[in-house]
């Protein structure tokens, strides 16, 4: 299939950040807004600012250590299909261990 | 009274954190200290009494001791039979979840292992024609040194994904497999056609064929291997 004319790796990187910040903001946002909801006060309007001031603080954390862990995984896995020169499972495998191996040794 | 003192410091010391599970080895040690002289035994078994008392609320005096004693073992009994079908039952089901858990990782494995190692997956014939590609002189001379392969674009823009078909024909398996190799500065295209047959014998996949469609205007075949 000729849709991809340019060679998709670069662009890949910014595609998986955006995408896992993305999926990490509504997960968060869902999860924190039950929580926030859930840890208020009794009320309805207290609920209620309870569970967007979780949102508010808690989902853009969530989202950007997705994108942290998405836009790692996909550098490196874009550099191994460099290095090596053709895409394989390996590729991922090994992008994923390193992934892994880099955040771990972070904190 | 000294040596009675002494073994109700013990008791209370043993009678400390896991103070039920004890009580069973305190009045074992209790039991077993009858042949001893009385007097200090009556210290000790009166101070271990008042230790047991806060957990068990018994009197203090010989008799309704080693009744209570003796009554405490009954209701052990009768309550470990039906603790034991309890326990049991909880074992049996841990067991069960255990054992899922260990069938469902085995099948993980083993689904991986096929996938990167096993000679019949298409991910390591891929790899393997591709490395023959790479040693022909043909290939070099018309696309450069470095080549890099890809298979087929998915919709997220990886290109693991290699295109490959599985037949029989006279009772033995065949696969193609199609994918494309790019010189990285000639940029020249290419698709290479790979199709293996399964050997019976060895149970392994061996290569029928291996030709690269060239990408240029006259169009040009190179056969990598032939053996048909």
């Amino acid at each position: 299939m000729e849709e991809y004319a340019r060679e998709p790796c670069p662009w890949r990187i910014v595609d998986d950040c955006g995408g896992a910040f993305t999926m990490g903001a509504i997960g968060g946002g869902i999860f924190q807004a039950i929580k926030g909801f859930r840890n208020s006060p009794v009320g309805v309007n207290h609920r209620l600012r309870g569970s967007l001031t979780a949102i508010k603080t808690r989902a853009p954390q969530l989202g950007g250590s997705f994108a942290v862990w998405g836009g790692l995984f996909s550098m490196i896995d874009c550099s191994m299909v460099r290095v090596r020169g053709k895409e394989d499972p390996w590729n991922s495998i090994t992008s994923g261990a390193l992934t892994g191996a880099i955040l771990a040794a972070r904190s | 009274q000294g040596g009675g003192r002494l073994q109700a410091s013990l008791a209370r010391w043993l009678l400390g954190p896991p103070g039920w599970a004890l009580q069973g080895t305190v009045t074992g040690l209790c039991l077993r200290w009858r042949p001893q002289p009385a007097p200090p035994l009556r210290a000790a078994r009166q101070s271990i009494g008042t230790q047991a008392g806060g957990l068990r609320a018994e009197k203090p005096g010989d008799d309704s001791k080693s009744v209570s004693v003796q009554r405490g073992r009954k209701d052990e009994t009768v309550l470990s039979a039906a603790q034991k079908v309890k326990e049991a039952g909880r074992d049996f089901t841990y067991f069960i979840v255990v054992l899922v858990g260990i069938g469902v990782t085995g099948g993980l494995f083993y689904v991986i292992f096929k996938e990167l190692f096993s000679s019949s997956s298409p991910s390591k014939i891929y790899g393997d024609a591709l490395k023959k590609c790479r040693s022909h002189p043909e290939i070099i001379g018309l696309f450069g040194e470095s080549i890099k392969g890809y298979g087929e674009a998915t919709r997220r823009g990886r290109r693991q994904f290699v295109s490959h078909i599985e037949y029989v024909k006279d009772g033995l398996k065949y696969m193609r497999l199609k994918f494309y190799i790019e010189g990285f500065e000639s940029g020249k295209r290419g698709t290479v056609h790979v199709e293996v047959k399964e050997n019976p014998e060895k149970g392994r996949f061996e290569v029928r064929y291996i030709f690269v469609d060239v990408d240029t205007y006259p169009r040009r075949t190179i056969v990598v291997e032939d053996n048909r």
